[in-house]
């Protein structure tokens, strides 16, 4: 292998992941702009730059609704989602992967498992029934909902995760001492499960932050319990022609997540390909 | 039923604080006094819930509810408007959760299917309609009773920019020949004939039946779809349509098969196309794009002369059949349908009250909702006879039909989902 | 004390057995239950029809369109998130300075939901790609894409790669970065080309990733719902109508309650079936290898 092809084939991964780059950047560069314009402007010219910062659509889409609220439930749900999440996957799988020679066990891991491939298309209808029956159609149903879901995937990536990388003498140890299988979990295994649990937060947080189905379903039933993605929703429905209104209230679903992900970019990418594929 | 959800939220509840070690079950228990709260009201003060699926109407019905709520301050009305609500609310229909009040669309088949299984307060003879024109209460009884309050009207026509009509020497067309000429004349001038949304299939499901009902008449067309015999490939009201669908696709913007209403109306309000087919609804999206030049309607020509509109009931009002308080919701409908709020809804709303001696102020359409009181000039939309959710097929359809030109497919898809 | 420790285990599974149970298994079997009755969503009463519903899907010509396209969109999915999910990857691993700038940069689309990616470009498909059409003079681009029969499809696929590539890009990137330096090495010395190297030594270290991003688009193709909802709604007439957004429609559009949930069943032993055909053949794959 010679320098001189080595170089070049360099200069054509730069020049193919650029163009890459203006792929991925020129979609949110047209968003950002249409935000800025009024509706007339951007009639004249999509992809022009605004002529003037134009503020009215952010300031429509902040005032007429109750943006403070719809975020605050946004990140309440997430949180308490996630908390939730790390309290029951883990331990789960965690009992199930020193157990898989009892059938009891092993079963429970295969109806875990078969969650993954089932459409959410089976469930949709009679889940929605369900939770109107049990008078859960608010926050805490819907967060009951993610912890459910979030079962499937994490329980298969921690099941994984533990036989490959944590060794039973490590336990048996703890045991040996006293320690209530209770104690062992808490402070010998969990903590040594942190490269998957950051993955497992990571993905879960994107999906429950960004989900539009379930809060559809569940929190329609009043405006005070809407998430971010519903409030957009709604907007474009509402506005259905102001289409620079919904790209204003696209930016501004937008940017908490990106500022979350522009703070923590790099965790994020770590955590994102560190755990997941030692599974 | 209430203690076995009591059951299973508190055994959850204890199941996950027990697995917590303790601690941390903040969630649980924020959660589970939400869903105490929800349900109870105070004592003297009694809370009842409007489900309001249009949500044009949402302001408008927050003013009047404000209204409502000083004149009756032991009531407290609470809108709830929700995206997706006819989902939502059949869902809660379904699962014994209905709202005490709803909007509902009382032509429509499943309407009348759902009021056939007793989900709505039968209000016949109540005096909650007595204010209400008993024309418009004929048209929605179901098996002969009320189960709905009609409040306003809508209609179809052909919006046109009068000024430029002007303009350009062009009269109002009464045939559909003039309508041919009309669009020639607009072409030749460098405009746009008609703005249309053939991506919006509904807009296009309510274009078609809107020609059908103008081409042959409100009988010959409503006949064909209820006889199995007629087939839609020698049927001479089928092939009529085809033609002059064809003749609104070939008369339409370049790219009428990409546009989604708002495009359509924004074409007509921008001057660039001249006739915009569609119902009054789109009067407050015209006047939101902006539309400068003075515009008008026109009921949709036929051979006669004597267009006739399609409409039907646009905002109604149906009570739950188990409502904890049939009395305050009752009271609430009887105060839509008084004078003053009447009033207010039809100005802001720009729709034909249904309510005895209210005219609304809508100067745009009145060439068109004036002919909803004349004998003979006005119809109900043809799939109020159909089975529950075909509208949404036929507009689909029609609308592939536009765009992908394939006459077989539609015939084809005509005669079996109409038993032919 | 002694007895509960002995059973610590099966405690720790309650809560999990039991919300599962509860919002997930039972509403299963009550789906499976609703496709063998005659429910259309609005009335009080529905009867039990035994396997009508499923009889009559297979003679029902949307079904048969509407699989067809979804199997063909699926497909497509699944071989350009692979191709270009390795592609990407190959490249950025190559790269020495920038790396990491890129790396951010590719995967912010990951981080919006998709029915704000679904409502934005179906505004830029509306709006912006005409305007350039028209300023280039094509007569193609200067209308709708998603309402051109030929191209909806390709529209969809393109943005549902848009922002479907990044984490299946990420997590190939982690293979490649997980490769041992002196095998690549060693093969180098013994004079083997890039592809070569490429192909007998680096891909057996892809499998178990291929694996995954496999069953995960092969899921998300097949399911496909949110952007079709936002973009075509099925259109132009029924091109772009995937299983996913006719269970919708049969159910809430068009009172057909209990044959969307048939159908519904339909797909998951669909998906079903691709899963244990991939699980099955890449194992074989990753012993040979």
């Amino acid at each position: 292998m010679n320098s001189s092809s080595e170089k070049r084939l360099s200069a054509i991964s730069y020049i193919l992941l650029s163009s890459g780059l203006v792929v991925v950047f020129l979609p949110l560069y047209l968003t950002v702009i249409t935000a800025f314009k009024t509706s007339k402007e951007s009639a004249r010219n999509f992809f022009a730059f605004p002529s003037e910062l134009y503020l009215g659509n952010f300031q429509e889409v902040l005032f007429n609704n109750d943006f403070a609220q719809f975020f605050t439930n946004s990140v309440l749900i997430t949180v308490v989602a996630i908390a939730l999440i790390l309290l029951v996957v883990p331990l789960t799988a965690y009992a199930i992967s020193r157990n898989m020679n009892k059938w009891y066990f092993k079963s429970l891991y295969i109806l875990f498992i078969m969650g993954i491939i089932i459409p959410f298309q089976v469930i949709m209808l009679p889940v929605t029934r369900l939770m109107t029956e049990l008078d859960l159609l608010n926050r805490f149903g819907l967060i009951l909902l993610y912890v459910t879901y979030a079962l499937t995937q994490g329980v298969f990536l921690y099941v994984g995760y533990i036989r490959t990388t944590i060794p039973k003498e490590l336990e048996e140890a703890a045991e040996v001492d006293g320690c209530s299988k209770l104690r062992t979990y808490r402070s010998v295994i969990f903590p040594l499960l942190a490269p998957l649990t950051a993955t497992v937060i990571i993905v879960n947080s994107f999906w429950i932050w960004n989900d539009f189905l379930l809060p559809l379903l569940i929190l329609n039933k009043s405006e005070t319990y809407w998430t971010l993605p519903l409030f957009q929703y709604n907007f474009k429905s509402q506005y259905s022609f102001n289409y620079n209104l919904a790209f204003a209230s696209f930016v501004m679903t937008v940017i908490p997540i990106m500022l979350v992900y522009v703070f923590f970019q790099k965790q994020i990418i770590a955590g994102l390909t560190g755990g997941a594929v030692k599974s | 039923m209430k203690n076995k959800k009591l059951w299973i939220i508190s055994v959850l509840a204890l199941v996950l604080v027990v697995a917590g070690c303790g601690g941390k079950s903040s969630g649980g228990n924020a959660g589970e006094a939400q869903g105490a709260n929800q349900g109870a009201g105070k004592e003297e003060q009694v809370t009842i819930e409007i489900f309001n699926q249009k949500s044009e109407v949402k302001d408008y019905l927050n003013q009047i509810i404000q209204n409502f709520e000083t004149e009756n301050p032991n009531i407290k009305v609470n809108q709830v408007q929700v995206p997706d609500s006819r989902k939502v609310l059949y869902n809660r229909l379904a699962s014994n959760d209905a709202p005490d009040i709803m909007s509902i669309f009382p032509n429509e088949s499943d309407f009348r299917t759902q009021a056939g299984s007793d989900f709505f307060m039968d209000l016949t003879g109540s005096d909650v309609l007595a204010n209400i024109n008993p024309q418009f209460l004929e048209g929605v009884k179901v098996d002969g009773k009320d189960y709905s309050a009609p409040l306003t009207m809508n209609a179809y026509g052909i919006f046109y920019n009068a000024a430029k009509f002007n303009e350009l020497g062009l009269k109002v067309p009464t045939t559909w020949a003039e309508l041919e000429q009309t669009a020639a004349a607009i072409k030749e001038k460098g405009s746009i004939p008609f703005a249309t949304s053939f991506k919006a299939s509904w807009s296009v499901g309510h274009l078609t039946e809107a020609l059908l009902t103008n081409a042959v008449g409100y009988e010959t067309a409503d006949k064909f779809f209820q006889d199995p015999a007629a087939k839609a490939d020698s049927d001479p009201s089928i092939q009529k349509l085809l033609a002059q669908m064809d003749f609104i696709g070939a008369n339409s913007q370049l790219d009428a098969a990409g546009a989604d209403y708002p495009d359509a109306v924004n074409l007509f309000a921008t001057g660039q196309a001249l006739m915009l087919p569609q119902g009054i609804w789109a009067v407050p999206v015209i006047e939101q794009a902006g539309m400068e030049d003075e515009y008008k309607m026109f009921p949709i020509p036929n051979d006669s002369g004597n267009g006739v509109v399609v409409g039907g009931i646009d905002y109604a009002l149906a009570i739950s059949a188990n409502t904890k308080h049939p009395e305050e919701a009752q009271k609430f409908v009887k105060f839509m349908t008084e004078q003053q709020t009447a009033q207010f809804l039809a100005d802001n709303e720009k729709s034909p009250s249904t309510i005895t001696g209210i005219k609304a102020d809508a100067p745009q359409t009145e060439d068109v909702t004036k002919l909803l009181s004349e004998e003979g000039r006005f119809y109900p939309w043809l799939h109020f006879n159909w089975k529950a959710g075909l509208d949404s097929s036929w507009g689909t359809e029609t609308s592939a039909y536009l765009i992908l030109n394939d006459k077989n497919a539609l015939l084809k898809w005509i005669n079996q989902e109409f038993g032919k | 004390m002694k007895t509960i420790n002995r059973y610590a285990h099966y405690l720790f599974t309650l809560p999990a057995l039991l919300l599962y149970a509860v919002f997930f298994l039972y509403p299963m079997v009550n789906g499976f239950l609703y496709s063998l009755s005659d429910w259309d969503g609005l009335s009080k009463t529905s009867h039990f029809i035994g396997v009508d519903n499923y009889v009559r899907l297979a003679q029902d010509d949307r079904i048969l369109n509407s699989l067809g396209f979804t199997f063909k969109y699926a497909f497509g999915l699944i071989v350009l998130t692979v191709v270009l999910a390795v592609l990407i990857a190959v490249l950025l691993n190559r790269v020495r300075r920038f790396q990491s700038f890129y790396r951010t940069t590719y995967f912010i689309p990951a981080v919006l939901s998709m029915i704000t990616v679904g409502l934005i470009f179906n505004q830029l498909f509306s709006q912006a790609l005409p305007a350039f059409g028209k300023a280039i003079g094509s007569d193609v681009l200067s209308r709708n894409l998603l309402s051109n029969p030929d191209w909806a499809f390709f529209g969809l696929l393109f943005v549902s790669l848009w922002q479907g590539l990044a984490i299946p890009t990420l997590l190939f990137l982690a293979a490649l970065q997980s490769v041992p330096k002196d095998l690549i090495e060693a093969a180098s010395l013994d004079g083997a080309t890039p592809w070569q190297r490429f192909r007998s030594v680096v891909i057996p270290f892809l499998i178990p990733t291929l694996n995954i991003v496999v069953i995960l688009s092969a899921k998300s193709g097949l399911t496909a719902f949110d952007y079709i909802m936002a973009m075509t709604g099925g259109g132009p007439g029924r091109k772009t109508e995937s299983v996913g957004l006719l269970v919708y429609n049969f159910a809430f559009q068009e009172f057909k309650f209990s044959y969307a949930s048939s159908l519904a069943i339909i797909l998951f032993v669909i998906i079903a079936i691709v899963s244990i055909v991939q699980i099955r053949s890449m194992s074989r794959l990753e012993v040979n290898a």
